[in-house]
Order: structure tokens, then sequence, then C-alpha cells
């Protein structure tokens, strides 16, 4: 498989503050890329950097080819969607997408592909502004597939969606990548969302990739069990002399599970503990949050 | 990249700047303004015809750079359009130049014409007298207009700011108008020759008008503002080109 998107050790200062700090990663050709990470993490700073409309301070960035931020070129075959998207508002959405794909240099069966794909059929007449949050992303997503792309780079598409639109605007974005082959860069701080289409992540935190792999592994390693026991001290002891990870909070044990045989191991324990008088009033098994993530590589 | 990749970009943006309501409303009020300063005095000269018609356009113009281009520049940058325009596969000069074009040059070309094509329909027999002459007057106002607009197009993307580039623009067009007013005034009462005509050539319609009123006028009184014209149009794209970074 070819790479799309290669950066290389790639550095941004922002006065004082290291944005991205010796970040690595590469996109290859039908593969779809989770970027997880708090807010300020560097994820939309990483992919503005990854586009050349931001200048790096140090590092390489190749992108189909040809470096982003000195040669156009690298943005033939690259649709974008951002976290809020903006197109201009003077034109309908059905002569913006006409203009855009003269732009490009698609046909018009492009663009009823990709109205199509979008569901935009009944709101071409509309100005950008008067459509809701759920279509402007849909009509981001048209003006991006007018590009060809071979690579869409979306930073944070969800993040202004309700959970309907949320779950809609995945589903597309999966059925793009499958059926399509596009590969896509979606960068998010909701674990479950990029779960559902991403088949490896890559985690930043403050500038950095702290972790990066196949998705399920990543998340197993952050799964957490929640116990509520009536003596969460004695019990956190207990645990603790088995080798667990665990912390209090409230009248909560969060004990972090051990790999993929992990929930059955813990509720053998459990079991266990309970024959010998422990009192465990529930156990929750949570998929991992980022907060987990973080914390357990802090 | 082809030329239609950039007349398609140019058609999007020139869309934006000049979408309704704006230039119509402005387009409307100057022409008739224009036509009217004209027909109410018994002109006979093309030359003077123009400078009356023209001279309050430039202030409407003006106003239109400061808020549809150097304002509506800033609400590109704030609103993320402008990151949009940059995903194109298009280079960074050439962007410039596109949006110089469409927030400077298109505007100022279509305010400062409209109160010429009413002139030409309601007074066609004075104004082909010399047509030439009525083009050297247009150029005039041209260059001095996007003068302003190119100073204000660099306060836009400085400050990515609606508010500030607007205040900053109106305040640099009354600085500049200033200037151009109180070195002359300066010049006549020390005696500085060259301080009177440097304020004079600040205003290139006056120097224009001047020249085809046989007053005496320096060549480079002539190239000043078109000069300055040139070198910030220069200084704008290249600053956007190297300096400017998306939000």
């Amino acid at each position: 498989m070819g790479v799309v998107l290669e950066v290389q050790e790639v550095t941004k200062v922002f006065g004082p503050t290291i944005a991205v700090d010796r970040v690595s990663l590469r996109v290859h050709e039908g593969e779809l890329v989770g970027l997880l990470g708090p807010n300020g993490a560097g994820k939309s700073t990483l992919l503005k950097i990854s586009l050349g409309l931001l200048r790096r301070d140090r590092g390489n960035v190749i992108l189909n080819g040809y470096d982003p931020y000195v040669d156009s070129r690298a943005r033939r075959g690259v649709g974008v969607v951002f976290e809020r998207p903006m197109l201009p508002d003077s034109l309908p959405i059905r002569d913006l997408l006409y203009r855009a794909s003269l732009i490009y240099g698609s046909s018009r069966e492009e663009i009823r592909r990709a109205v199509k794909y979008t569901g935009l059929e009944q709101h071409l007449h509309k100005t950008f502004s008067e459509l809701s949050a759920g279509l402007k992303q849909r009509a981001a997503i048209a003006h991006a597939l007018l590009s060809r792309p071979k690579l869409i780079v979306a930073d944070e598409p969800t993040s202004n969606l309700d959970p309907i639109e949320r779950v809609r605007l995945l589903e597309l974005i999966d059925m793009l990548n499958r059926d399509e082959g596009i590969s896509f860069i979606v960068s998010s701080h909701v674990i479950p969302e990029i779960s559902r289409v991403a088949r490896r992540v890559v985690v930043m935190n403050r500038g950095r990739v702290i972790m990066e792999g196949d998705v399920n592994e990543v998340v197993m390693k952050a799964s957490v069990a929640r116990i509520r026991a009536s003596d969460a001290r004695a019990l956190e002891k207990v645990l603790t002399l088995h080798g667990y990870d665990v912390r209090v909070e409230g009248i909560n044990i969060i004990v972090k599970l051990k790999g993929a045989e992990g929930q059955a191991e813990l509720l053998k324990l459990m079991a266990d503990l309970s024959a010998t008088g422990t009192k465990v009033l529930s156990i929750d098994f949570a998929g991992a949050g980022l907060e987990e993530i973080l914390r357990g590589e802090a | 990249m082809s030329l239609r990749t950039y007349y398609n970009l140019l058609y999007i943006d020139v869309s934006d700047v000049l979408r309704p309501p704006g230039l119509d409303v402005l387009v409307l009020l100057v022409a008739s303004l224009g036509s009217a300063l004209v027909t109410i005095q018994p002109v006979t000269s093309p030359v003077v015809a123009s400078r009356i018609a023209l001279d309050p356009t430039l202030f409407a113009a003006a106003l239109f750079l400061a808020v549809r281009g150097s304002a509506g520049m800033a609400y590109l940058i704030q609103s993320g359009i402008i990151n949009t325009y940059l995903t194109y596969p298009i280079g960074k000069v050439p962007l410039a130049v596109l949006l110089a074009l469409s927030r400077v040059f298109i505007p100022s070309l279509l305010v400062l014409g409209a109160p010429l094509l009413i002139l030409f329909l309601l007074l066609g027999s004075v104004m082909l007298k010399a047509p030439e002459k009525v083009f050297g007057m247009y150029t005039a106002f041209f260059f001095q207009a996007s003068l302003y607009g190119l100073i204000f197009l660099f306060f836009a993307l400085r400050s990515r700011s609606q508010s500030t580039s607007g205040l900053l623009s109106v305040s640099a067009y009354f600085a500049y108008t200033a200037i151009a007013l109180i070195l002359p005034a300066i010049g006549r009462s020390t005696g500085n020759e060259t301080l009177t005509k440097v304020g004079e050539a600040m205003y290139l319609p006056e120097i224009i008008y001047s020249s085809y009123m046989r007053a005496s006028v320096e060549s480079w009184q002539i190239l000043l503002v078109p000069s300055l014209v040139t070198i910030l149009f220069i200084f704008v794209v290249i600053y956007f080109w190297r300096r400017f970074e998306v939000i």
C-alpha cells in the first residue's frame, strides 16, 4: 500500500507554546486513521501543517509526493472537512459546488455523485448559512468529494452535530472509505466515534504522540471497570495486592483491566472475594475514555 | 493550474464581495449623485465632468473597500472561509493576487465606472469630445482607490479582525487625506516647493486634472501613486505568501 501522507518529526511552536512536538505519522492508501486527543492536544495544528496551511518549524511533510507548504500540487486529490465547516455564502450550494468542480477539474457527474452521497438533493438552492449544522457538514463533505480525493482530512467533523447527525456522518465516512477506497484522517476527542470508523488510531496529548496502534488494542489497553463496594478502601488494598492499577473516586473503585482477558479475570477475582465476605454492590465495565488513555500514559 | 481554475475561484470571491445589498445600492447612489452633480452644472469639458462625478465617488469607493474589501477579508479569515480557499490546489501567490483583484481592483473599477457610464449616457456628446482624457481621469481615480484598498487589505490580513481592520482602514484613509492636505500647506508657508509637490502628488486625480488643464506637473508626480500602488501590491502578495498563517 502506498503512502498518501507522511509526517516526519514535525514541530510547530507558537510563541512559548510547543503546539506540535516531533510528531510522525503515516496514512496509507485506503486507510482510515483516527487522530485522538483532548482539546489543545495539537490535532488541528498537525492537520493544518499536513495540508500546508501552516508553516512548520521543523520536520518534513509529504502529501501526495510533494511538500504541501511549498507546492500546491500536494493538495490535488485532497479533500478537507473542518470542525466548523465554512464555505462562501454568496452562492447557492448548487452554484458553489459547480464552481468548486471547475476549480478541481471534476465533472458534472461527479457533482451529482457527491450530492447523492451526502443527501443534499433537497437543499441545493440554499446558501451555506441557510443549512443546519449537519447539512453544513454534509455540504463540506460534498465539496471535499469534488476534489476527486485520494485522502480526506476531517478535523473533528462531528463536534457541532447532534447525536443522530453524528451517527449519519460517521456512516458516510465509513461508506466512502469502504466503497470508494478514500483514505481518511479523522480527528476527534470522542473514542466511541473514532472506534466506529477507524482501524488505526494515533493518540496525541500536549503536542506529542503518546500512543499509536490498532484501535481495539488501544481502547482495550485502557478499558476500566467501575466497582461499588461497601468498603472501597479495603477492596482497593486487596486489588492492589493482586497487581491491579486502582484508584478510588468517591464510593467507586476504578480498576484498569489487564488486556483482552481482563474482564473475565477480574470477575473471577471478585467472585472469590465475595465468597470470602467482601460485599460488592455492582460492577460496570466501561470502554476506555480518553481520560483513561491519557491517564494510562501519564 | 489553468486559468479556468483561477477564474472560478475569482468568481466565487467576487460574488462574495459584490453580494447584494452592497455594491448594487452603492453603484445606484454614486451613479445618480455623479450624474446629478454634472447635469446641474453647465459643464462642457469631459475632464471637468469626470472630475465632478468621480471626486465624491472616490469617497464612496474608499468606504466600500473598507467595508467589503477589508472587513470582508477579515471575515473570510475569522470565519475560516480562507482555510477552504487555501485547501484548493492553488499556490499562495496566485491566491494573494486573486484576493487583491476581488477585494480591491475589481470593486474599484466597478464603483468608479458607474457614474462614468451614466455620464456617457446623459452627456455623450460632451464625454466623447476626449474619451482618452476621460479614461485618464478614470485611471487616476482607479489608482487612488486601489491605493486605499491595498492599505485596507493589508490591515485585514494583519489584524484578522473585522472591527479592527475597519477602524484602521477609516483612520488610514483620513490620515492619508490629511497628510496630502497638510504637506502642501506647510510647503507653501515655509517656501518648500518639494513638500508642496509631494503633497499634491499624493492625490493623483488632481495631478492628472492639472496636466489636462495645462498646469505644470512633473513626471514623478504622475508616477508617485501608481508606484505606491505597485509597491503595496507586491508587499501584500509577499506578506500573504510568507507571513500569513491561518487561525
